[in-house]
């Protein structure tokens, strides 16, 4: 059983007035994990502070159970794959990969340069210059000078950006093989596909804050299958609410303030009946509000992006 | 924290050794730092600054200058090489290895490693220093020569001395400004026109703020040269305390800011 | 529920929805319009106008520094008098010298902001995609710039001159001193404008930096004009060794101003070397006309 490696607890990041990341905590293992969100949510301040770059302004950000920031080894325990495309172009991609061996002061960094080059495939190209290279082979590149040093903690920050499709199919085969060596991945993305194909684990984040977090799957399942609650103001609630609570597309009603408030189990459903059952009871409806509209909101966006 | 224990694709065989210490990430950041100014428009730039002296000489020694060949190689020493050359190059070259990283944000690579900053910047300023004064001293030598051959050994050596110094300073200044500022070019040719172009030469009290000044002071007291105007121009001693002073505070200034560099995100 | 879209075009399957998008189907103004309007963004932009108000600082505290003598002198006269008037050093004829290092920091801090920008974020494709021509696009940003500088340089110029209007007791006596001036204030602001432009801009089209391009302008003029100060001050430049003076901008500059007020020239690379004054003034017209040739080069076979 591995301890979980990187763990962020109560972690929050401003700048000024803007903050950046608020309150997240979750913890991660060996495996591919996606973190997930709309561009500006966060995600590459949250890995910049996991890769040790940036220090948190509130909460711990922990690597094997060492705070990130200014302490130089956690660097020797992560490896960091940045979003910028721009790399030392007057470097050959060998040159590259060994400059970070050299600078994280691996032994035998001969060895382990190509053995990194080995592992991105980027072995017959590695003599010629950065500036020659493909957007695909440089993010291959930046891969290699992150992996040459060993680390256990891979952080990726949109790594598939302007990948054509076949370089995102290569780079995935290999971060899933990574991920089954026992790595710790993270990759930030903002399109959902990716995320699902690679990813066993999500965390979404949505302006700074973790808005959801597990197994891909479930979290779909949730959006779609979680009760909904409604608020409605009806001319007989209660009769209303007999009516409606035979239905199964309904999990519970309540009659509160006034009000009754319907929790949907199947919220399409629901909406759809709603309507005939009132008049064939003959109950008017005066107000439908869904009551917890601002977290729909917020996963409709998501499903949407 | 046993390091045997811990997850992840470990290149068989390797042991990892504890952190190397200064010399052995010093080796290789120099490496890449000088590979990064020898661009080619780079290159070219400062290698045509540097041979301005020289080539100015070269036609003064030829045509036979007016004037003795002594005040014939302060005046080109003190006008072009130290005002225009040595400035500049040191500019061109102090805001490059840094300067151009910070810029397009391939310095991420050098700060996610277990090298402590001030390796960083001690490296830039021991590419961008030393190139520096290796053609400053070159031009300097090189143009005394053609004037006043082996004649006037102080007076070279002197000027020697302070194309050195001004390098050095220059040098280790600009990198300073280049990790300070994303304006250092601008900024730093702000300082030699209006600072060191302008100011020192109307409030006499300014000069004692001056690299210009602290060189000329230097040269001078080597040469054995009084002032060209009596009252003007800085005391040696002083010059040296305050050039010493200058150098330490560039360096402590460059390791704290870079310490405390953040990488900005695209977001 | 609101009644759905009208349809433009659809079947079974897919349609298209007609939103109210119109293409214009109008007249097209054609390329005469498009350099001027790319003319007068491009002086525009020189100024800051359109932009920012950081980007206004430079242009408006240089181009009020390079008038201050100007008002300097025409407040000296008002207040003054006659005799402090005869003192002035600050003359119409001679205003260059005091200001020509603004004049190039002028130039420097603007030139780039034409072309610099344009190259760095790749959008030359955008404006050759439009009806405008390489030599269209050069023209239009020469021309602004030119302008501009023209403008900056007109306007102390045009103070001194109503100094001059109005320092004589009537107003015939005046407009008899200023009506001579008037040419050659043009000329001179003109052929001046010119080259500095014209460097500037060569200067400013083969960077993707703007403060590589300002930094060598700036180094150019300084080089150039200390180099040749040096020499000239050392050496007696005879024979072909004379035409190394012609290096000298400010001295070009003046040489202009000395042919067309009918002055002597103040410049040491002129004073010193034998050439003669038209020698200097041909070479900064034909360097003036050089420039935009280079341009129209560069810009034809820059990838765009």
């Amino acid at each position: 059983m591995t301890a979980d490696v990187v763990e962020l607890r109560d972690v929050s990041r401003w700048y000024g007035n803007v903050v950046a990341v608020n309150g997240v905590t979750f913890s991660l293992g060996a495996g591919v994990t996606g973190l997930l969100g709309p561009n500006g949510a966060g995600k590459s301040t949250l890995l910049h502070m996991i890769a040790g770059l940036l220090h948190p302004s509130a909460g711990t950000v922990t690597v094997d159970g060492r705070a990130t920031y200014g302490d130089p080894e956690v660097f020797r325990r992560v490896g960091l794959v940045p979003e910028r495309e721009a790399v030392f172009g007057f470097l050959t991609g060998r040159a590259f990969v060994r400059l970070n061996a050299d600078l994280q002061g691996v032994a035998a960094p001969a060895d382990a340069v190509e053995r990194a080059l080995a592992t991105v495939e980027l072995t017959s190209a590695a003599d010629r210059s950065l500036a020659t290279y493909s957007k695909g082979m440089r993010q291959r590149a930046k891969v290699a000078a992150a992996l040459v040093h060993g680390p256990g903690v891979l952080v990726l920050d949109e790594p598939f950006n302007g990948m054509d499709p076949r370089q995102r199919l290569h780079m995935m085969d290999l971060l899933r093989s990574l991920a089954a060596d026992g790595a710790t991945i993270l990759f930030s993305s903002h399109i959902l596909e990716e995320v699902e194909r690679v990813a066993e684990r999500v965390l979404v984040v949505v302006a700074g804050r973790l808005a959801a977090s597990g197994e891909f799957r479930e979290i779909r399942r949730l959006m779609t299958d979680r009760p909904h609650a409604f608020e409605l103001h009806t001319s007989d609630d209660r009769a209303l609410a007999a009516a409606i609570v035979a239905r199964p597309t309904v999990a519970g009603v309540a009659l509160e303030n006034d009000r009754l408030v319907v929790r949907a189990a199947d919220y399409a459903a629901f909406t759809g009946e709603l309507a005939g059952i009132a008049r064939s009871a003959g109950i008017s409806i005066y107000e439908l509000i869904p009551a917890d509209e601002s977290l729909e909101s917020v996963f409709s966006y998501l499903v949407r992006g | 924290m046993s390091t045997s224990t811990s997850p992840g694709p470990t290149p068989a065989g390797a042991v990892r050794q504890p952190s190397r210490g200064r010399p052995a990430a010093l080796g290789p950041l120099w490496r890449l730092m000088s590979l990064a100014l020898l661009g080619r428009r780079r290159s070219l730039g400062v290698l045509l600054l540097a041979a301005v002296p020289v080539l100015v000489a070269l036609i003064l020694a030829m045509a036979g200058g007016l004037g003795s060949p002594a005040t014939i190689a302060v005046d080109v020493f003190a006008t072009l090489t130290l005002g225009l050359a040595i400035p500049l190059v040191a500019l061109i070259l102090g805001t490059g290895p840094l300067g151009t990283q910070i810029d397009d944000g391939t310095i991420v690579y050098l700060l996610v490693k277990p090298v402590p900053r001030r390796t960083v910047i001690l490296g830039a300023m021991l590419v961008a220093a030393p190139a520096t004064a290796a053609l400053a001293v070159s031009a300097t030598l090189l143009s005394g020569f053609l004037v006043l051959g082996t004649t006037a050994p102080e007076l070279q050596a002197g000027m020697a001395i302070g194309a050195l110094l001004a390098s050095v300073l220059y040098g280790t200044v600009f990198v300073t400004l280049s990790v300070l500022t994303g304006r250092a070019l601008v900024l730093g040719l702000g300082y030699l026109l209006v600072w060191e172009g302008f100011v020192t030469s109307l409030l006499p009290g300014t000069q004692i703020l001056s690299i210009r000044e602290y060189a000329m002071a230097v040269t001078n007291a080597v040469a054995g040269i009084d002032p060209a105007r009596p009252g003007s121009g800085v005391d040696p001693l002083v010059a040296v305390v305050a050039a010493a002073a200058v150098l330490v505070i560039a360096v402590v200034l460059g390791v704290w800011r870079l310490g405390r560099f953040e990488v900005s995100e695209a977001g | 529920m609101a009644t759905p879209p009208d349809v433009l075009a659809g079947s079974a399957t897919g349609s298209i929805y007609d939103l109210g998008y119109r293409r214009y189907d109008g007249p097209r103004l054609g390329r005469r319009h498009a350099v001027e309007a790319l003319y007068i963004y491009s002086l525009r932009a020189v100024f800051g106008l359109g932009r920012s108000g950081r980007a206004k600082i430079a242009p408006i505290v240089l181009g009020g520094l390079i008038a201050l003598p100007a008002v300097f002198s025409v407040g000296v006269g008002a207040l003054a008098g006659g005799q402090a008037s005869r003192m002035n050093p600050i003359t119409l004829e001679g205003y260059l010298p005091f200001i020509q290092t603004l004049l190039v920091f002028f130039v420097a801090a603007q030139a780039p902001e034409l072309l610099v920008r344009d190259q760095r974020h790749r959008v030359l494709t955008l404006y050759f995609s439009r009806a405008l021509e390489r030599i269209d696009y050069v023209s239009a940003k020469y021309l602004a710039l030119l302008t501009a500088v023209a403008l900056v340089l007109g306007l102390p110029q045009v103070l001194l001159l109503i100094g001059q209007l109005f320092a004589t007791p009537s107003l015939s006596d005046g407009l008899a001193s200023v009506v001579p001036v008037l040419w050659p204030v043009v000329g001179r602001t003109i052929v001046v404008s010119a080259l500095l432009a014209g460097v500037g801009l060569v200067a400013s089209a083969f960077t993707v930096r703007r403060a590589i391009a300002a930094g060598t302008i700036i180094a150019v003029f300084l080089v150039l004009s200390g180099v040749v100060t040096v020499l000239v001050n050392r050496v007696g430049l005879d024979g072909p060794l004379a035409l190394v003076a012609l290096a000298d901008p400010f001295a070009l500059m003046d040489a202009v101003s000395a042919l067309l007020f009918g002055v002597e020239p103040t410049m040491s690379a002129i004073l010193r070397s034998d050439l003669p004054v038209w020698a200097f003034a041909g070479t900064a017209v034909a360097v003036s006309v050089a420039c935009p040739l280079i341009l129209l080069l560069r810009y034809r076979r820059i990838a765009a």
